[in-house]
């Protein structure tokens, strides 16, 4: 299961495919301030990005993952010190 | 060929080539036209894309070439003139060469390559061409490109720029917009990023502001994506090959040295120049220009262009100037690209090669730049959706498919004609009325639904004769053009539809007949003056459709023919004698051209007067059973007229019976069936003759013709049966035994060694399973 919740955090695990796009960002519009950790993720679809992006009120635990580390996450966090 | 992709391929692609043909000529006409200008452009990047695809470099090649020219004049940098027609002209005729061999051996002849190249360079030559362009060649438009370049960070490319050259690394620069779709045919923007080699630098932007979370919808494609990375060109176009309308991919540096044209401390003001340093500069500018004009090998010229460019720079650096440092940097690029000198060249001699002129001339190059960005991204798009949408509406079908149909139909049509003779049976033989009646009644609506069908599948086949029209234009035009004339041509009624069968056969004699006009009908445009025409002569086409039939007139207003010469011309051909010049009416006169053997051309030219070309028509046209009519005065110009059958599946038949056997007779060369008493007939040694309606009327016996040994028959009365035949001019008897009924047959023509036989036309089935023979008339007397 490459999504999980608890609580105000989500964790994204291994590869997130395009099925998950919605489900996050469902998740994503009820939180006021909540956590996603993408330690253990290694792929997010563009779509699951997407929804990243868009919900301006998320804290992240970075990736290990060398792409999503070098070039994903600093978008994402650009994303956070604009909003 | 029995790749499907490949089949497919030649198909569009001769489709295109049609409206790729159509267009350009109304561009000769209507330079402005920006319409037609997308269409021509859209056609030939689909053809670009198509090729590419399939690996025909060659074609892909001076296709891109060809789509370069046109992307220019598409966004108004340069102007369309007849020479680039010319040249597209002889693309189109290549591409088209290169479909023919893929049609006939599947893949592309070894010398295609090099005409390939001819035509490249020609094609190329137009974008350079001085006094045209002061921006150099791109693949893409240097306005767009610019544009979308812009976009990334000044001092990261040149930063990148530099670290790959020291490390002889590629750098290229990719602009991808995915489609808004692209989620649902499985792409994913990121991962399609993961495969980049080297990405050095990256951002991602939404297309247009995010919305509210809530109103977001997360499966449509919102990114626009920038990137860096040390892959080339090539490369990078093979990884984004399915993204190829959604991606722009610009190669910034090869894996070679750079010279360096970034200052070493960003914004800082430029520095003003001393009179001594200024003298100095115009000297060492100079010098440049002077070293970059000597004539150079392959070998050494980008060296010295190297050293050359980063002298230029290093006095910009001094000076602290950014925006020439990147205009010499663009241009450098393009020198690279284009594996010549001249953009440097042109930025050095923009000025008088002094320093205030250099910055002047580079800036208005940029700032010309700017505006003209187009929507090339938005066309593809748009583009997309135009086929898709077609696609769906109309099917292809290969002909031998229809055919088969049509064949099959014609089967069924034979069938069921056995039904009247069952009933028949069921009636007299086992005296069933009541079977024979019902089976009358299943007849009636199976012959109902037959003919429907008949209907249907004659309208699968219908064509519009404009499909041949189109290639009319280029004829009149080439053709005018090398006999120094001045035609318009005028095509009207393009939508009158016949079967595909005659449409085809057409095309061959209607080329001769416009060759005809063009060579011998339209005077040069000092005799036409001289003459009192407009220099311009029109030559009209017209068709239309009268009852069963298309009406084709094809009209000129040119110098006519004239009688007497035709006389002259067949008699000193031995066509006809002395007596009969003499006695042929003008309007019979001038019919002579169609006689084989004549030709009134005073010069034999490559064009016309073989003295073939009006025979060939007349016989192309009588095959597919259709007549003509010419009219002609002399000094105002000539009128053919072609009536040709809307389908040549079905032909009526009048069934005739001569020793006690069935032949078919064409009836559209029936004139009368008449009983003649023999008393009537008239014996002049072998030959017989009557008078009918005050003309005299020669009989040939159909046995005598056939080589039949029995006598015609008489009825009671001792009256001959006979079939009264229209041969050109006249009319022919032929004495048969008995007429029977008219039927609607579908004619086969004989196969193998039986097409030998030319007094048949062909065969058909008859209802009760006899097979009728088809006499063709004109060939059997012939036979005498």
């Amino acid at each position: 299961m490459p999504l999980m919740f608890e609580g105000h955090s989500a964790r994204l695990v291994g590869q997130v495919g395009v099925e998950d796009a919605e489900t996050l960002l469902v998740w994503l519009a009820d939180q006021e301030a909540a956590t996603v950790d993408l330690e253990d993720c290694e792929h997010i679809h563009a779509a699951v990005f997407q929804a990243l992006l868009v919900s301006r009120i998320v804290h992240f635990k970075p990736p290990r993952d060398g792409f999503m580390a070098g070039y994903v996450f600093p978008l994402l966090q650009r994303e956070r010190s604009e909003a | 060929m029995n790749n499907p992709l490949l089949e497919q391929f030649v198909q569009e692609a001769r489709e295109g080539l049609e409206t790729i043909g159509r267009a350009l000529l109304q561009l000769e006409h209507a330079p402005d036209d920006k319409e037609v200008i997308n269409a021509l452009f859209r056609s030939i990047h689909t053809l670009k894309g198509n090729s590419g695809l399939l690996g025909l470099t060659p074609l892909a090649g001076a296709t891109h070439h060809a789509e370069d020219l046109l992307d220019q004049v598409r966004n108004g940098v340069l102007p369309f003139v007849a020479d680039y027609a010319d040249i597209l002209l002889e693309w189109a005729d290549f591409v088209s060469d290169c479909l023919d061999d893929l049609d006939t051996v599947g893949e592309l002849q070894a010398l295609r390559d090099d005409r390939a190249a001819q035509i490249a360079t020609a094609l190329k030559g137009c974008l350079g061409a001085p006094g045209t362009a002061v921006r150099p060649v791109e693949s893409e438009s240097p306005a767009v490109v610019a544009d979308w370049l812009q976009s990334f960070p000044a001092n990261v490319l040149e930063q990148e720029k530099h670290d790959a050259a020291r490390e002889s690394h590629p750098l290229s620069a990719v602009h991808y917009q995915p489609d808004s779709e692209c989620f649902f045919s499985g792409e994913d923007p990121l991962l399609q990023l993961r495969q980049v080699e080297g990405l050095r630098w990256l951002d991602i932007q939404p297309v247009s502001p995010w919305p509210d979370m809530a109103e977001l919808d997360i499966y449509r494609c919102n990114l626009e994506i920038r990137f860096l990375c040390r892959m080339d060109g090539q490369a990078l176009k093979e990884l984004f090959r399915y993204m190829a309308p959604y991606t722009k991919v610009r190669q910034l540096q090869g894996s070679t040295f750079r010279p360096v044209f970034y200052l070493d401390e960003a914004e800082s003001d430029p520095r003003p120049l001393s009179e001594e340093e200024h003298t100095a500069w115009f000297k060492i500018v100079e010098t440049q220009r002077k070293i970059l004009e000597l004539p150079a090998d392959a070998g050494i010229w980008e060296g010295r262009l190297q050293s050359v460019v980063q002298t230029l720079a290093n006095l910009y650096r001094y000076q602290q100037s950014q925006p020439m440092l990147e205009a010499l940097s663009q241009a450098y690029d393009r020198c690279i690209e284009l594996k010549s000198a001249e953009p440097v060249l042109r930025l050095l001699r923009g000025g008088d090669g002094n320093p205030a002129g250099f910055v002047d001339g580079a800036s208005s190059a940029l700032a010309g730049s700017a505006p003209v960005a187009g929507p090339v991204q938005e066309d593809a798009g748009r583009r997309t959706d135009e086929s898709a949408e077609k696609a769906s509406r109309v099917l292809k079908v290969s002909q031998e498919k229809v055919d088969r149909l049509m064949d099959l139909i014609g089967e069924m049509v034979v069938a069921k004609n056995a039904l009247p003779y069952l009933a028949g049976k069921a009636e007299n033989q086992f005296g069933n009325r009541e079977l024979a009646r019902e089976i009358k009644s299943q007849y009636l609506v199976i012959n109902r639904i037959a003919e429907e069908m008949q209907d249907a599948i004659m309208q699968v086949r219908m064509m519009p004769v404009g499909t041949i029209f189109q290639r009319f234009p280029r004829l009149v035009r080439d053709l005018s053009k090398k006999l120094h004339k001045q035609v318009e041509l005028v095509l009207e009624g393009e939508d009158t539809e016949a079967d595909k069968n005659v449409i085809e056969r057409l095309a061959e004699p209607m080329i001769h007949i416009l060759r005809n006009s063009l060579d011998h009908g339209i005077e040069s445009p000092e005799a036409r003056l001289a003459a009192g025409k407009p220099a311009q002569g029109c030559i009209r086409i017209s068709a239309h459709q009268e009852a069963d039939r298309v009406i084709i007139q094809i009209r000129d207003d040119g110098k006519g023919i004239d009688p007497v010469q035709v006389r002259r011309k067949a008699m000193e051909k031995s066509l006809i004698d002395a007596a009969k010049a003499e006695s042929l009416s003008d309007a019979d006169a001038i019919q002579l051209i169609f006689h084989p053997g004549f030709s009134t051309a005073e010069q034999v030219s490559d064009l016309s007067g073989r003295g073939v070309g009006m025979d060939v028509v007349r016989s192309a046209i009588e095959a597919v059973h259709g007549s003509f009519q010419l009219e002609s005065k002399v000094g105002e110009g000539t009128l053919l007229q072609l009536a040709l059958p809307l389908s040549m599946a079905v032909t009526n038949v009048m069934i005739i019976e001569s020793s006690g056997q069935i032949f078919g007779v064409p009836m559209e060369m029936v004139v009368e069936t008449v009983r003649v008493a023999r008393s009537q007939i008239r014996h002049f040694k072998h030959n017989r003759s009557t008078v009918l309606r005050g003309r005299i009327v020669p009989l040939y016996g159909l046995n005598a013709l056939l080589a039949l040994d029995e006598e015609q028959m008489a009825n009671e009365q001792d009256e001959l049966a006979v079939l009264v035949l229209r041969m050109g001019a006249e009319n022919v008897g032929i004495v048969v035994d008995e007429f029977r009924e008219t039927v609607d047959i579908i004619l086969k023509p004989m196969e193998g060694i039986l097409a030998q036989l030319s007094v048949y036309s062909g065969t058909a089935l008859l209802g009760d399973g006899t097979v009728l023979m088809v006499i063709n008339p004109k060939e059997l007397l012939l036979c005498l």
